[in-house]
């Protein structure tokens, strides 16, 4: 679609000039060898194209769009529903669904064309955390002889798919150094273990057997369990190291997108517990959300996530941690996402905690998307995991001496780093 | 009809086939060697449609529009046999509506665009057997037709001709 908001008017297809090509041939030889038969084949030939275009709509159709994202966990099921606009037949219109890289394939794309509309539905796999942008299908009318085609115009937003392992959703018991004046004073939208019973909901991976209410269960006929209202506030900083690495574009570029998810699914847990939350995203330079609450920020942090790139340079640690105190206040519980690859990118947990900031490192292991990428024979292949963990317990203990680090290397649970967000005594470094 | 002609589009190709043979057969070639012509190019384009993917696939009327522009030149001119390779066209035309990556029912869906090159092809053909016959009305038609190939080939170049603008609601 042009600035301007129109389309791009008809276009044609590979067909139409191998028609009129034949045809410019057939009148040639017809002349050449003063042969009437070919002039006939010929005409024909010419006037298909402009017949198929006279007779579909005379400018680029218009249609609407009704979809949504369901599935859990790993499943991503999108499904909509295409409606042209009266006198387009559904039957002459082509929808392309653009696939992120992020997801995979599960199933092959189920397409019913209607009476007046068309049914799709896609399924995709997210087999890591993932935050990704899916754009409204594409539509193309195009003639059944497949000459002319036109752009369908569809208003319709885009659909942000976001999945991080389920463990998230428990971080409301999570103690920040950092809390306002009145812990307490403001009930928290969330739901948690703790608080003013609120209500039922099905059981989920990871609830304690404790909250199940058997009562309610036996009469549901399925396992339930009790909510609670929570009462807590606090401020947290979400702190993405987007700086290049030597594993390489391809490589950093997939564990910023991990770290992006999960970043995504810690502030959504957070805010709706009523916690402050803040986003800093270093690259060259610190680009920073302040500290705040609420669904506008919940909107804010998931747009700055999903503008985050990898850097094309990376700044220096020091510059990061001094940038830190521009935006943030020192004090305030702080949550690095970074792979740690690198003496730079470990620098940068010293630095933060030297400007009086309480971190937490949460490192997505690049061994996973290694080995996964790897072309070694068997053995090679298990001499060079081999190493590669042994530097990664390396620098996770050299990170461990300025801060609690988790390396997360199965990237479907987070259970480690819910764990020790829960209990502070563990975060403390000697 | 099963998948594998619905596949192959089987009126189109059948009419496609027929007119190539009758052109084959009528033309002065040795051997039945027209007849086999016409039966490779039909063969090479439903071959291309079940095995080719993309834009093979869709230029895969290509063998025959090839077979049959061969076919016709080597004819001899009369009456009927204008009118079967005019036919030829409409076929090939006919094929490639048929497409079997599209839902079903485009023969129906399009009916014009076969039929307005059917309709020339109708008005040329009536006017080469009625009109007086001789070397000034085959000047005639090709200067007619080599008009119509500056036309298309004016057209394709300025697609948005074929676009018409909304009317304005006056305020």
């Amino acid at each position: 679609m042009s600035a301007d908001g129109r389309f791009g008017g008809l276009r044609w297809r590979p067909r139409t000039f191998l028609f009129l090509a034949t045809g410019a041939i057939a009148v040639v030889v017809a002349v050449a060898v003063r042969n009437p038969l070919p002039l006939f084949l010929g005409l024909a030939l010419l006037v298909a194209p402009a017949a198929a275009a006279l007779s579909g709509p005379r400018r680029d159709p218009h249609a609407t769009l009704v979809w949504g994202e369901t599935g859990s966990r790993g499943e991503v099921r999108l499904a909509g529903t295409v409606t042209p606009e009266a006198g387009v037949p559904s039957a002459e219109l082509l929808v392309g669904l653009e696939r992120p890289p992020a997801l995979a394939e599960v199933a092959p794309a189920t397409l019913r064309v209607g009476e007046g509309a068309i049914d799709f539905e896609r399924r995709w796999g997210a087999h890591e955390p993932t935050m990704a942008v899916v754009p409204p299908p594409t539509v193309v009318w195009r003639d059944p002889g497949g000459f002319t085609e036109r752009d369908v115009a569809v208003p319709a937003e885009e659909i942000v798919v976001v999945r991080y392992p389920p463990e998230l959703t428990r971080l409301d018991a999570m103690r920040l150094d950092r809390t306002t004046m009145l812990p307490g004073e403001t009930r928290s939208r969330r739901l948690g273990a703790s608080g003013e019973f609120f209500g039922l909901r099905p059981v989920a991976p990871g609830d304690p057997p404790r909250r199940i209410n058997w009562k309610a269960s036996a009469r549901a006929g399925t396992l339930l369990v009790n909510d609670f209202a929570l009462e807590r506030t606090g401020d947290v900083v979400l702190l993405l190291d987007a700086r290049p690495t030597d594993l390489g574009p391809s490589v950093d570029e997939h564990l910023l997108s991990i770290a992006r998810a999960a970043a995504e699914g810690i502030a959504e847990s957070l805010l709706r517990s009523k916690a402050r939350v803040g986003l800093g995203v270093y690259g060259e330079f610190l680009e920073a959300v302040p500290l705040s609450m609420g669904r506008t920020q919940r909107i804010r942090v998931r747009t700055a996530l999903l503008g985050t790139r990898l850097a094309r340079t990376a700044g220096p640690s020091e510059r990061c941690a001094v940038a830190m105190r521009r935006f943030f206040p020192p004090g305030t519980t702080t949550i690095l996402l970074s792979p740690l690859a690198g003496a730079e990118a470990i620098a940068l947990v010293p630095h933060l905690r030297l400007r009086g900031y309480p971190l937490v490192v949460l490192s997505p292991s690049p061994a996973p998307l290694l080995r996964a990428a790897s072309r070694l024979g068997a053995e090679d292949e298990a001499i060079a995991a081999r190493l590669v963990m042994l530097v990664r317990r390396q620098r996770i203990a050299r990170s461990w001496q300025d801060a609690p680090t988790v390396d997360w290397d199965d990237f479907g649970s987070l259970e480690g780093f819910v764990r020790l967000v829960e209990r502070p005594a563990s975060r403390r470094v000697a | 009809m099963t998948g594998r002609s619905r596949r192959l589009g089987w009126p189109g190709l059948a009419l496609s086939g027929a007119v190539a043979v009758v052109l084959g057969f009528a033309g002065p070639w040795p051997d039945g060697l027209g007849v086999l012509v016409a039966l490779g190019s039909v063969a090479g384009t439903a071959g291309l449609r079940l095995a080719a993917s993309g834009t093979a696939r869709e230029l895969a009327i290509a063998p025959t529009l090839g077979g049959l522009v061969a076919l016709a030149s080597a004819a001899p001119p009369t009456a009927l046999l204008d009118l079967v390779a005019g036919l030829g066209g409409v076929a090939a035309i006919v094929w490639v509506v048929d497409d079997p990556d599209r839902p079903p029912g485009g023969l129906l869906r399009g009916f014009g665009t076969y039929a307005i090159p059917g309709l020339a092809v109708g008005i040329a053909w009536s006017g080469a057997v009625v009109l007086p016959g001789g070397t000034f009305s085959f000047g005639v038609v090709a200067a007619l037709l080599v008009l119509v190939l500056l036309a298309a080939a004016y057209l394709t170049g300025r697609p948005e001709l074929f676009d018409r603008e909304e009317t304005s609601a006056s305020s």
